[in-house]
C-alpha cells in the first residue's frame, strides 16, 4: 500500500525524464553531448599550462585549455552545485554534513580518483559517456552501462566489507 | 522494544544496508529508530519498508535531518 510521502524530493523516473529532456536541450544549444569530466579536463590542463598537448591541438581545444573559464561546461558544472545548493535550501533540507568515518574520506579520494581516470579512457562519465551517448544514439553508451553493472558488482562487495 | 540506530554522517547504501542487518535480529513488534541526515536513504529506507511489509513513519528532527521509525511485523 502506498504511504504518504514526504517532501523528499521528485521520484527518480521524474528526474531521469527532466535530465533526459535537458540533455536533449544541451545537444541543441551547445552542439555537443552534455558532459562533466571534460570541463575538469580543461581546468587540470590550464593549470599545469598544457594546451600545447597534440591531445588537444589535434582536437582543436586547445582555446579552452587557454581559457576554460569560456567553456559552456564550466558554466554548466557550477550551475549543478549551485541548483543543488538552492535546491536543499528551498526543500528545507540543507544541512553542514561530515562524513562519519575517516576511511570514507579516503575511499572518496581514491574512488574520485579511479573515476576520474577512468572517465577520461572511457571519454566521458555517467553523464558524458551514459547520458550523452545514449540520448544521441550512440552505442558507445550502452556499452557504458554495460561496464557500470559490470563494475557495480565488485563495487559493493568492497562496500559490505569496509563500511558494514 | 524500541531500538536506536545513529547513522548520521553515512551516504547511500550504508543506511539501509544496516537498517536491514539490525532489522533482523529484532523481535516481531519491536520499532527501528534509524537516525539519518542523508534525504536519499531516508526514501531508499522507506522503499525498503515498503517492499518488507514493515510500517513505518518518518519523522523530521531539523533541517536535513530525519527519524525513520520501522515497526517489524
Amino acid at each position: 500500500m502506498p504511504h504518504l510521502r514526504p517532501r523528499l524530493g521528485w521520484p527518480y523516473w521524474f528526474g531521469g525524464l527532466l535530465a533526459g529532456l535537458l540533455s536533449v536541450a544541451y545537444l541543441a544549444a551547445a552542439g555537443h553531448p552534455w558532459g562533466i569530466t571534460s570541463t575538469w579536463m580543461y581546468w587540470v590542463a590550464w593549470l599545469a599550462g598544457k594546451d600545447c598537448w597534440p591531445y588537444f591541438a589535434c582536437t582543436g581545444k586547445a582555446a579552452w585549455v587557454r581559457a576554460p573559464w569560456l567553456y559552456c561546461g564550466t558554466w554548466f558544472n557550477l550551475g549543478i552545485v549551485g541548483g543543488a545548493l538552492l535546491g536543499a535550501v528551498l526543500a528545507g533540507e540543507f544541512k553542514w554534513r561530515w562524513p562519519r568515518r575517516r576511511r570514507a574520506v579516503v575511499a572518496a579520494v581514491l574512488g574520485g580518483a579511479l573515476m576520474g581516470y577512468g572517465a577520461r579512457l572511457a571519454g566521458g562519465c555517467t553523464v558524458g559517456a551514459l547520458v550523452g551517448g545514449v540520448s544521441t544514439l550512440d552505442l558507445h553508451g550502452w556499452v557504458f552501462a554495460a561496464g557500470l553493472f559490470l563494475g557495480a558488482w565488485p563495487g559493493l562487495g568492497l562496500l559490505k566489507r569496509f563500511f558494514l | 522494544m524500541r531500538h536506536e540506530l545513529d547513522l548520521v554522517g553515512e551516504v547511500c547504501p550504508v543506511p539501509v544496508l544496516k537498517a536491514a542487518e539490525a532489522m533482523e535480529r529484532l523481535a516481531p513488534g519491536d520499532v527501528l529508530t534509524i537516525i539519518t541526515d542523508f534525504a536519499r536513504s531516508v526514501r531508499n529506507l522507506m522503499d525498503w519498508a515498503e517492499r518488507c511489509g514493515h510500517p513505518f513513519e518518518v519523522e523530521e528532527l531539523a533541517d536535513g535531518s530525519w527519524a525513520v521509525h520501522v515497526s517489524k511485523v
